[in-house]
């Protein structure tokens, strides 16, 4: 589901006068890509879905307390909750260090006039992907997902990150250059 | 073939924005929806949906801050025209106040800021006049309308004739500097203004001196009309040389002296003609007037 500028800041402003009404219209737009940005962080379904529920209600709780004078965009809002959840959620998980997605990520190849072979060879390409997404920088992995794949602005981006712009498209640069590298990598292990 | 074969980075941004496909279970989205809804139900206060419109307006221009924006402006305004008002309307009431009423003071205030305000001379000098003449306006008025008894009468129609003699004697200053200034730029441009002014009257004499057997109706009608043109113009030149506004002042001060207001009054009026006719013959519009009575006098 996608949706304008304006009606992003209409929603915002309603949101603003604690429109709860207006928060779960929000829910419904971002719950879908907070929920991928989480799971590549966290790699667990599980995990991912609790802390989905826990930005939300955050969120709200924030609104409540604060003017939300800072936030331009109720999108930056919500992903920087869900960082800092990250941190916390990383924090209180010390002994796990290397995230591994599960093995059953929930990607459903809805097309079903896709021939069986294409459809297979897209599950394969986005499996390698999972696969070597959570072998990236946090950063890296980071902006990817925001970028590329919840297609996020430059401008929404540095704001997420607290970045420059110029800042913000090196990263990106440097977080591509680094994926193709590892992809190249095992490529030739496979070779 | 594996996926880095036939890879470059159209590609790979494909297969990433393919990942978009993974999603959060369709169960959980449903049930912590209604349980979020429920979560914030308990805690938030109940606020109406607005009207779209509304919040598109509010947002362009923030009703506070447009307030806020306008309170100074229209504060500062409001009290400059308040004070513009008062100020314009108490000197107009003042106008015809007398010595003893409120807005005397006023009047005086006002009389000296237009003095200060003023810069020309001559203009400062007329300015005195006028001071001078409100001066026997008001003794006129004290003298006939004040309920007052005799002494206090007669000790503010004494202040208010020192007041007269006091602006009669600055103007009388004042113009005695102005003609000394006059002097020395007429002996600095002695040659100029004459050549130029001799000109335009030898013209006009050319014409009636070599044609005097012209038709006699012209020549009947000629020196009417340049009589009446002239004849203002003679009484300056007799009446309006350089002492005159001195002698009217002069005679304004005996009048008021002999108790004679009105006609210090009108002394004071002669001498603020004389003035502007002085200022008026100093500008080159003047040669013309002259050549004029020069030959309206010829032809007499």
């Amino acid at each position: 589901m996608k949706i304008g500028k304006i009606e992003e800041k209409l929603l915002l402003y309603k949101i603003k006068k604690n429109d709860k009404e207006a928060f779960v219209k929000a829910y419904d737009l971002y719950v879908d890509q907070l929920y991928r940005f989480i799971y590549f962080k966290v790699g667990s379904r599980e995990e991912a879905e609790d802390l989905c529920s826990a930005v939300f209600l955050k969120t709200w709780n924030y609104i409540l307390e604060n003017t939300l004078k800072d936030h331009k965009t109720l999108k930056a809002l919500l992903y920087k909750i869900a960082r800092n959840l990250i941190i916390d959620h990383y924090r209180k998980n010390k002994d796990r260090e290397n995230i591994s997605l599960d093995g059953d990520s929930g990607i459903e190849v809805i097309d079903e006039k896709q021939s069986a072979s294409r459809a297979m060879e897209l599950k394969t390409d986005l499996l390698v992907l999972e696969t070597k997404l959570p072998e990236l920088k946090d950063e890296y992995r980071e902006v990817i997902i925001l970028r590329f794949v919840n297609e996020l602005s430059i401008k929404e981006i540095a704001e997420i990150l607290d970045k420059s712009k110029g800042n913000t498209r090196v990263l990106i640069f440097r977080a591509l250059k680094a994926l193709k590298e590892l992809l190249e990598n095992d490529e030739k292990m496979n070779k | 073939m594996t996926i880095y074969n036939r890879m470059n980075d159209k590609d790979l941004l494909k297969k990433l924005n393919n990942l978009k496909t993974i999603k959060p279970d369709d169960n959980f989205k449903k049930n912590y929806r209604e349980l979020l809804y429920a979560q914030i139900s308990a805690g938030a206060t109940v606020n109406k949906s607005e009207s779209n419109l509304r919040i598109i307006w509010e947002s362009i221009m923030p009703g506070k801050v447009f307030i806020n924006m306008v309170k100074p402006v229209w504060i500062t305004s409001l009290a400059s025209v308040l004070i513009l008002v008062i100020g314009v309307g108490g000197v107009y009431a003042s106008k015809n106040s007398k010595p003893g009423d409120s807005l005397y003071i006023a009047k005086i205030i006002s009389e000296k800021a237009q003095f200060v305000m003023t810069f020309n001379e001559k203009d400062k000098a007329k300015l005195g006049l006028e001071f001078a003449t409100n001066r026997a306006k008001e003794i006129t008025q004290v003298l006939e309308e004040s309920k007052e008894s005799e002494d206090k009468k007669g000790a503010k129609v004494e202040q208010l004739s020192q007041d007269f003699k006091k602006e009669i004697s600055q103007v009388k200053n004042r113009l005695t500097t102005i003609k000394k200034a006059e002097n020395k730029n007429n002996q600095n441009k002695e040659e100029e203004p004459e050549v130029f002014g001799a000109n335009l009257g030898k013209d006009d004499q050319r014409m009636e001196i070599s044609e005097p057997v012209k038709p006699a109706a012209k020549q009947e009608i000629l020196p009417e009309v340049k009589l009446e043109l002239a004849a203002p113009v003679i009484a300056t030149t007799t009446e309006g040389s350089l002492n005159s506004p001195d002698k009217a002042l002069e005679e304004a001060e005996k009048m008021l002296d002999e108790k004679n207001y009105d006609g210090a009054i009108d002394k004071i009026e002669e001498a603020k003609q004389i003035i502007n006719q002085e200022s008026e013959n100093l500008e080159p519009v003047k040669g013309e007037v002259k050549g004029v009575s020069e030959t309206a006098t010829s032809t007499n």
